[in-house]
């Protein structure tokens, strides 16, 4: 088991905009794919990209089961991705998100309630995921990781919709 | 704000935080404003002389750097009112909040003018773990039908990834 630490904002690492597609099947992605497990289970959150954690690749686990609140755990359980794209988006709305690494602010952003996500699973199996509800944000935020975005960027009013954690 | 911030910065100043707005036809700011102790006869002197040029009127109170970043601990809620504009909303609003002990992080307001204008709310508040929050909710609806406004009082209900 490896826990990492979480990258905090404004680490470099967070706004890379050329994170590397990884080799589907390269053995070193094993131990990256139990990091990015453990350290997700460690936290408070229910999604993570590689690049939080030092990693400059495309792969993505998301898993809201772990959510504190029963109504958001509305996904598929865990699903790691390895270079995933969003390929459909629709009926953008307003949501309330906040990062692991961004820990002190949560804020308001704007979110497609439903996605299809497409990418491959560690076993080389190619998947497309048509998601929605929270677990369609997470998949958003996370592939956002993957391109350098973090929610700051997509907040419109730093001053009424960035909210400062208790 | 050009020549506020020229005359921060030419003494030396660091802005620490501020909050800017126009308000009807006038331009309001605040700022909380590190001096270094060798330049506070210099910050004061800049700051003279931009109100003899300009019309502007200038406030100042020292500030324990300490006390900044004082934080009220509690949950991160919303409340989001609108209604037909009329005077007692602000007040009838906060005296709820205040008598349940709820802090007011930040609260802005706006009028939509019209044949018949519209007020808009917007409070960020922290509210302490003591408090019950199902009476507040209670309240707030009581205090929504008296003045005729809608009132939505919600919780931190963010995602985190």
């Amino acid at each position: 088991m490896a826990v990492r630490s979480i990258l905090v904002y404004p680490h470099p690492t967070l706004v890379k905009t050329d994170n590397t597609d990884v080799l589907i099947g390269d053995p070193s992605l094993d131990q990256i794919i139990e990091d990015m497990s453990d350290t997700l289970d460690a936290s408070q959150g229910v999604a993570l990209a590689a690049p939080q954690i030092g990693y400059s690749i495309n792969m993505i686990i998301v898993d809201v089961n772990r959510d504190k609140n029963i109504k958001n755990r509305d996904g598929q359980g865990r699903v790691i991705l390895l270079n995933p794209e969003i390929i459909k988006e629709s009926e953008p709305h307003r949501v309330r998100e906040g990062c692991l690494s961004v820990p002190e602010f949560t804020g308001n952003v704007i979110r497609y309630r439903e996605v299809t996500v497409e990418g491959y699973q560690p076993d080389g199996t190619y998947l497309s995921i048509e998601s929605q509800g929270f677990e369609s944000i997470a998949f958003q935020h996370e592939v956002d990781h993957l391109r350098g975005t973090i929610f700051l960027d997509r907040v419109r009013s730093r001053r009424k919709d960035l909210f400062r954690r208790k | 704000m050009a020549s506020v911030t020229d005359a921060l910065a030419n003494a030396g100043c660091n802005i620490e935080q501020s909050s800017m707005s126009v308000l009807g036809t006038s331009f309001a700011m605040i700022l909380v404003v590190n001096v270094p102790k060798n330049t506070e006869r210099q910050f004061r002197t800049e700051l003279v002389g931009i109100t003899t040029i300009q019309d502007l009127t200038i406030h100042v109170d020292p500030f324990p750097s300490g006390d900044l970043y004082k934080t009220v601990e509690g949950d991160s809620y919303s409340l989001n009112l609108h209604g037909s504009d009329h005077p007692g909303i602000i007040s009838a609003v906060t005296r709820v909040l205040s008598a349940n002990n709820i802090n007011i992080r930040d609260l802005a307001t706006r009028v939509i003018s019209g044949e018949r204008s519209i007020f808009l709310m917007t409070i960020d508040l922290i509210v302490p773990a003591e408090v019950d929050v199902l009476k507040v909710t209670e309240s707030l609806r009581n205090i929504g039908n008296d003045i005729e406004c809608e009132i939505i009082f919600s919780g931190d209900d963010s995602i985190t990834c």
